[in-house]
């Protein structure tokens, strides 16, 4: 193997794997990146046999061959070097010699037959999205996944495709306390015509988000089969694993009658919880909204040290109500909705809340109130 | 490795392979039976069967998926063994572990149609780990295989016992010791029976000691023995005392005088016909064994049993050594 390789490209494909080579060591040959010539460049592929990502980089290739070696200090290197051009080139499965300038470095490597092989994947259907519309899906979304690992289907994003002509693609996150659902139409048909519910862990859900806001991005293919879920955008493959289990039937879960509806300027409100959650209990994070005809009151209560309180106007025509939240929830599906508006929609005190974003119909969400 | 190559288990590889035909797989297995008779083997041989893409209800041993699983490296099969926190201290399987199984149990298959996660020495489960494990016993996904792999099954929370298929593995026979031995030593006949023998039925001990070592050991621990029937009880203190930390040695030296005594057993109700395992000492045994009763034989067989039955119990290791040759101190006098 033996090819030349612009710094740049080298350093930002090596960027983007760092995160997936470093969790395991159980098997020491997955914190190597693997790098094989192919027409036009160097393929690289890394993963932890949870997600795996590929990669083609522009070089030039003089020589053929593949090779696994360290993605950490290979990382390391290319980044300080001083030269434009790195020249890469390996004899034989042993490692590479790695030269810029008056720099050389041989980095070790190990054979890639013993590299976890890209899975074949039977394709059972694919659309494309464009890469402006799946972040904002993700932004609105991921926020909401569960981190509890007894319940590991919670523990990922759940993207649903229907098999009718003009359904929307959806996204749904939850973690059993709140849940937040966008949906969008698709510009294009989907092919495979046949309903889809994939869960897609959160992991891949978070290097696609990088990805994505590294530069401007074009269409994103997603690419479904029965065990994976493969993202693709030009030269960059993300492959994952989907999430082994069932996904609650969220449309149960939305409340669809509630008749008391605030409307709120989104910025007041979220600096209002701001100064307010300062004396929240560290324990439960809980704030106070007391509403009133044409106000809103928010407050908090740390039994040790203080307490606070806010008013702000807003609109609001239902009966007198004191709900209960985790602040944190509050902001984070405050910060998830664009316009200068939130509106949320209550039944009672302890029923949960559906959450809209007036200038955007295809978001929705949840949160669960709590007991005061 | 293909289930013909599992040996003496003929019981276990035919159910096996019965339920891997029919397509009737549980999502778990608890393999238990003595300890190193092949239960990982086997179920390493059922992660393969499973993976292999060229053999129906076996492995072929050749295609990538087989030497992937052979060499550790399939992405869909997972050892899980006992692992020490701290350098010395006790291996036990963590919570941690268990969290990563659960993690990576969670998720479908990367590569192949299955997964496969084997937990080895489950028995030593830390209690947390069991209890979390229990949850994952429950409701497998049913992508999943769940392999238990024990000698002590006793040891297991009845749940975890309860939640999982059976499978019983026998002590191996001392001709199928000798076949592996044969095998993975590449020994003669005659050597391999005589290892076999040795090696008081296990078969890693056998593969992990050579003879030399063992003879040269058995020479000093013959010795020990002999001074101590020599009657001075100095030499038995100053003896056990080497075991004070060293319940391994202890259980070695306690394993020779089991086979030991079983051989002047033998000579004494057999005669000289009687096979030994000590073979190559059978004129120091005969002697020995004309000057002493039967009565006299079986109860010292059953003392040293038992207080090798005590070591593994933690029982300390010296005073079980100092009991256990207590009654042949003078014995020569």
């Amino acid at each position: 193997m033996k090819f030349t390789i612009e710094k740049s490209s080298l350093v930002t494909g090596l960027q983007r794997i760092q995160a997936i080579v470093q969790a395991r060591t159980t098997m020491p040959i997955l914190s190597n990146v693997r790098l094989e010539t192919v027409k036009g460049g160097i393929l690289l592929f890394a993963t932890d046999l949870e997600i795996g990502l590929r990669d083609l980089l522009p070089a030039e290739i003089e020589a053929d061959g593949t090779i696994t070696v360290s993605a950490k200090k290979l990382y390391e290197i290319s980044r300080e070097l001083k030269q434009d051009a790195i020249r890469i080139a390996s004899e034989d499965s042993e490692g590479i010699l790695i030269r810029s300038g008056k720099s050389s470095f041989r980095l070790r490597g190990l054979p890639a037959e013993e590299f976890p092989s890209f899975p074949e994947i039977e394709e059972t259907g694919r659309t494309a999205v464009p890469a402006a519309m799946l972040l904002e899906m993700i932004r609105k979304t991921a926020y909401a996944v569960s981190t509890d690992l007894t319940r590991m289907s919670l523990n990922g994003v759940l993207i649903h495709l229907s098999e009718q002509k003009g359904a929307p693609i959806k996204m749904v996150a939850t973690d059993g306390h709140r849940l937040s659902l966008v949906s969008r139409k698709l510009p294009g048909l989907p092919s495979g015509g046949k309903s889809r519910k994939v869960i897609v862990p959160r992991k891949a859900i978070s290097e696609l988000k990088k990805y994505m806001e590294e530069a401007e991005r074009g269409d994103v293919e997603i690419v479904f089969s029965q065990n994976h879920l493969v993202f693709q955008e030009k030269n960059y493959t993300l492959l994952s694993r989907l999430i082994d289990g069932k996904f609650p039937n969220y449309s149960d879960i939305i409340p669809k009658h509630n008749p008391h509806q605030l409307s709120v300027d989104r910025e007041m409100l979220q600096g209002a919880v701001r100064r307010v959650s300062i004396l929240s209990d560290e324990k439960t994070h809980a704030i106070k909204l007391a509403l009133r005809k044409g106000e809103i009151q928010i407050s908090s209560n740390h039994p040790e040290i203080g307490e606070a309180q806010e008013a702000l106007s807003a609109e609001y025509q239902g009966e007198d109500l004191e709900v209960g939240f985790n602040v944190r929830y509050l902001q984070d599906v405050a910060s998830a909705v664009n316009g200068a508006e939130i509106r949320m929609l209550f039944m009672d005190a302890l029923s949960p809340s559906r959450i809209e974003d007036p200038q955007d119909d295809g978001f929705l969400a949840i949160i669960m109130p709590m007991r005061l | 490795m293909p289930f013909a190559e599992i040996v003496g288990q003929a019981r276990a590889v035919e159910i096996l392979q019965r339920e891997l035909r029919t397509g009737r797989v549980p999502q778990a297995y608890l393999f238990h039976g003595p300890e190193s008779v092949g239960k990982k083997r086997t179920a390493l041989a059922v992660a393969m069967a499973l993976q292999c893409r060229a053999a129906e209800a076996d492995a072929c041993g050749a295609c990538p998926e087989c030497r992937n699983v052979a060499a550790g490296h399939h992405p869909d099969v997972r050892f899980y063994s006992p692992q020490a926190k701290t350098r010395g201290a006790a291996e036990k399987i963590y919570i941690e572990q268990i969290r990563t199984l659960q993690q990576d149990i969670a998720l479908r298959p990367m590569a192949g149609r299955m997964k496969i996660f084997v937990v080895d020495d489950a028995d030593r489960l830390v209690e947390q780990a069991a209890n979390a494990f229990l949850k994952t016993l429950e409701e497998p996904p049913d992508s999943s295989l769940l392999i238990l792999v024990t000698a002590f099954p006793d040891r297991l929370l009845a749940t975890i016992r309860s939640r999982c298929r059976t499978v019983r593995f026998q002590p191996l026979s001392p001709e199928s010791v000798a076949a592996i031995v044969a095998r993975e030593k590449g020994a003669g006949a005659e050597e391999a029976a005589r290892l076999a023998r040795f090696a008081h039925g296990s078969v890693a001990r056998v593969l992990a000691v050579d003879y030399e070592a063992m003879t040269q050991q058995r020479a000093e621990f013959l010795e020990e023995r002999q001074r101590c029937a020599g009657g001075d009880p100095a030499a038995l203190f100053a003896f056990s005392d080497s075991f004070t930390r060293n319940s391994v040695q202890a259980a070695a030296f306690l394993e020779f005088l089991v086979t030991w005594e079983r051989d002047l057993m033998a000579l004494k109700l057999q005669g000289p016909d009687a096979a030994l395992v000590h073979g190559d000492c059978a004129a120091a045994l005969t002697r020995e064994a004309e000057s002493r009763g039967v009565a006299d034989l079986l109860g010292r067989l059953e003392l040293v049993e038992q207080s090798l039955r005590r070591l593994q119990r933690n029982v300390n290791a010296r005073l079980v050594v100092e009991a256990a040759l207590m009654p042949i101190i003078g014995e020569l006098n």
